[in-house]
């Protein structure tokens, strides 16, 4: 097998490989590292690559292999993560300045679970500056750039998850989402991404944003691989008491129920109001191959997305400040411009503003159900609603203008992370400016295994997610 | 638009969390800041006298059984 058809394979597959005897670990391993140390000058996409230790682990891992002591799942498979994710006594930088310099204090319950199932972590990932931008530019460590173009952005703040596993440089990557950060990166770069419902993943170990909105979850070239991931991630976490106690489901078994049937929301309001018309289009004719897919497709008027959007800010920018409120006293020098703009604007917000944007919240989950699962079983949307921006012309900094160019980008993410409700994004197309774009695909709570079967249908019958980017 | 938020009060706020008044942008701030409130007025409006924070929690675990 080349380099390039190794590169190819999605973790599931090379899984399949390695465990057939095909592939060794050390050679999957050696292969992606230089891929790697190939694409890391042009995208910027990793913080740390950890060469001898991955290269020490997959040798451990053929060793296992070969006295059949098999870990699990994702054996001897090359993985990286967000730099957010900690490994006790081990520096998490948070795409962060202030982090560099402090060991983390526990490891993360996601990255413990990816350890046993057999996943090594070759390295860790570039990422917005605290997880708090959805461009991917980090005026720390380097903007992160696309790997279908690297003037344009890859979204954040997964933005090196999203870049290297785009690239093959990384078979799949742990990501997390507190408004858009695993769905933007995903469409950006043309991955998949998986949000699942809040409560579904343990956060624990996982440096936090705004506790009532982070979600843990993968970015992966195929749906396949999302929910061998997600089946790996998910579940009761003492640690963490917002996890759902209720049994897992196997979401690969779940691949393959059937689409026949299903009912596919098309929003008639708040979501095209503002689409480009490119948007538009790949976006019906998505709907298109899943109607061939034997799906029905119905119009449903999704409610008060705006103000989910809004008390999405305020409760983002209030946790965060609370978070950030010593840092920013002592070490306001160490945050980027835009950051620290952002993180201090969180102090000014009234505690009762606060709590009612918490108040609301149920009921509006509530009647998001009522008014959408009550007649489809998945809301369809695009990710973003226009086409890919250049690194440059996303370069606001902390300027005046900064909050109205993000609040654009996440317009259709923020609502759905602040219903806490699980979300797919898979590949759907290209733009005029060839660059890939998702459609967003929302379940209701706990029903991911419904998204990854229509994600899988929709892949089978499209080859968006076999494309690769020219790097 | 003008916003219903005062840049002063932006300041003030601030400063009464011992952060440097040029931490932020007051005049952008009060913007954002107002036009957010403004965004969730009518739903905080509506909402019944009893609901509390820990409502959402309870709907969504709720929904997955």
């Amino acid at each position: 097998m080349t380099a390039t058809e190794l590169l190819a394979l999605s973790a599931t597959g090379l899984a399949a490989q390695i465990r057939a005897g095909r592939v060794r670990c050390v050679q999957a391993m050696e292969t992606v590292l230089a891929r790697a140390a190939e694409i890391q000058p042009r995208l910027n996409g990793f913080i740390r690559i950890e060469n001898a230790r991955a290269l020490e682990a997959a040798h451990a891992a053929d060793r296992d292999a070969a006295a059949g002591r098999w870990h699990g799942p994702l054996h001897g498979v090359p993985m990286a993560h967000k730099d957010m994710y900690y490994r006790a006594g081990e520096i998490s930088t948070g795409g962060s300045k202030i982090l560099r310099e402090r060991p983390a204090p526990r490891t993360a319950t996601a990255l413990a679970r990816l350890d046993h199932a057999g996943a090594i972590q070759f390295a860790t990932l570039n990422m917005s500056e605290f997880a708090f931008n959805p461009t991917g530019h980090n005026w720390h460590f380097g903007h992160c750039r696309n790997a279908w173009h690297a003037d344009y952005i890859t979204g954040g703040s997964s933005s090196g998850s999203g870049t290297t596993v785009a690239a093959r440089a990384n078979f799949a990557a742990l990501g997390s989402d507190t408004g858009g950060s695993i769905r933007l990166p995903a469409s950006f770069c043309g991955t998949v991404g998986m949000m699942a419902t809040y409560g579904r993943v343990s956060r624990a170990g996982a440096m936090p944003l705004s506790h009532s909105l982070d979600r843990v979850g993968p970015l992966t070239r195929t749906v396949e691989d999302a929910a061998l991931l997600l089946t790996i991630l998910a579940g009761a976490d003492a640690d963490d008491p917002t996890c759902e106690t209720r049994p897992v489901p196997d979401f690969v078994a779940a691949l393959g129920q059937p689409i026949k049937g299903l009912r596919i929301g098309r929003p008639t309001r708040h979501v095209y109001e503002n689409a480009d018309a490119g948007v538009t289009s790949c976006m019906e004719a998505s709907l298109d191959v899943l109607r061939r897919l034997g799906a029905t497709v119905v119009d449903v008027e999704p409610p008060a997305l705006a103000a989910a959007g809004a008390a999405w800010s305020i409760v983002a920018a209030s946790e965060a400040a609370a978070l950030h409120a010593k840092w920013l006293r002592t070490r306001p020098q160490d945050y980027s411009d835009q950051i620290r703009t952002r993180l201090a604007q969180g102090l000014a917000i009234p505690a009762h503003d606060y709590v009612d944007a918490l108040r609301m919240r149920g009921p509006a989950l509530r009647a998001f159900c009522e008014a959408v699962f009550s007649r489809c079983d998945v809301l369809h949307a695009p990710v973003v609603d226009f086409a890919t921006p250049t690194i440059v012309e996303s370069e606001v900094g902390g300027s005046p203008e900064m909050m109205a160019v993000l609040g654009r980008i996440t317009r259709l993410t923020r609502p759905i992370s602040y219903l806490g409700l699980p979300a797919l994004a898979v590949p759907a197309g290209f733009l005029s400016n060839r660059l890939p774009i998702a459609m967003q695909l929302v379940g209701r709570p706990f029903d991911e295994a419904t998204l990854l079967a229509l994600g899988q249908a929709y892949q089978g019958a499209t080859d968006w997610h076999l494309r690769a980017p020219q790097v | 638009m003008p916003s219903s938020i005062s840049p002063q009060l932006i300041a003030t706020l601030l400063e009464i969390a011992d952060v440097a008044p040029d931490a932020t942008r007051p005049e952008a701030a009060a913007t954002w800041l107002g036009a957010q409130l403004e965004g969730i007025r009518p739903a905080i409006d509506d909402l019944a006298f009893e609901a509390e924070p820990a409502g959402f929690v309870l709907e969504i675990h709720g929904r997955a059984r």
